[in-house]
């Protein structure tokens, strides 16, 4: 049984910082996450088990890792950008709705063929860019919810809000998200 | 129900189960709004994208 050295280590580098950025969309936290995962392994090779590989043992401590930095991240008072209301009332999109509550003139159009996008790597860097306009507590949510499936409990339990809260975020990314996208690709003329 | 409360129960499809009552009224929303049956396909098609951009990279 071989343990990694830590030049081997260090290759994942890249990767582990890419895993982490997606999770946390803070570039300095993702930073220390990784940094503290790959001293955490240099510290502990012998927790290494062959059978795994290293890249699934090293991306296993960086899970935790990276669920503490979520945690530091949400409680940082510097990065409450997006205004939480317990009530869950949500005022940013009113203007696309008109006085009774429906769609008004800019509501949703269909969008042709969205499978094919997926294809497409200009369409990555568009939605890319849609993501980082999110306030950082409605992306790390977003983040948690749809790219990691975590239950909603979790996601309360691990930052310490309310299901309200929750789901408001969630709603915002959404539809933030969605406009975002019609505007810069699906909406596009060619 | 109008489109402003039926996107939000969309969105909360998503991440709970809703309640008998919550579910008919939305489905009948739906039956008649197009832009709420289009915000529906939208607001999946954004969980496949976040699906398939979290899957692990070589």
């Amino acid at each position: 049984m071989t343990t990694p050295d830590d030049r081997q280590l260090a290759e994942f580098r890249d990767y582990l910082l890419r895993y982490a950025l997606y999770r946390l969309r803070d570039e300095a936290a993702a930073e220390e996450a990784v940094q503290d995962t790959l001293l955490a392994a240099i510290q502990a090779k012998s927790g290494f088990a062959a059978q795994s590989s290293i890249k699934t043992w090293l991306t296993g401590i960086l899970k935790h890792k990276i669920i503490d930095a979520q945690r530091k991240l949400c409680r940082d008072p510097f990065q409450l950008d997006d205004k939480l209301d317990e009530e869950g009332e949500l005022s940013d999109f009113d203007s696309l709705f008109d006085k009774t509550g429906h769609w008004g003139s800019d509501g949703p159009r269909t969008w042709a063929n969205p499978e094919a996008a997926l294809e497409q790597q200009d369409f990555w860097r568009v939605y890319e860019e849609c993501a980082q306009r999110l306030p950082k507590r409605t992306a790390l949510v977003f983040a948690m919810r749809e790219s990691l499936g975590h239950e909603i409990e979790e996601i309360c339990q691990n930052l310490d809000i309310t299901a309200t809260n929750c789901s408001v975020l969630l709603y915002r990314a959404r539809m933030s998200l969605r406009l975002c996208l019609e505007k810069n690709w699906f909406g596009r003329e060619d | 129900m109008n489109c402003k409360e039926a996107t939000r129960y969309i969105s909360e499809s998503m991440d709970r189960p809703l309640s008998t009552g919550e579910r008919l009224r939305l489905r009948l929303h739906m039956f008649i709004c197009h832009y709420c049956s289009d915000f529906s396909r939208q607001a999946a098609f954004l969980r496949k994208v976040n699906q398939q951009k979290s899957k692990p990279k070589p």
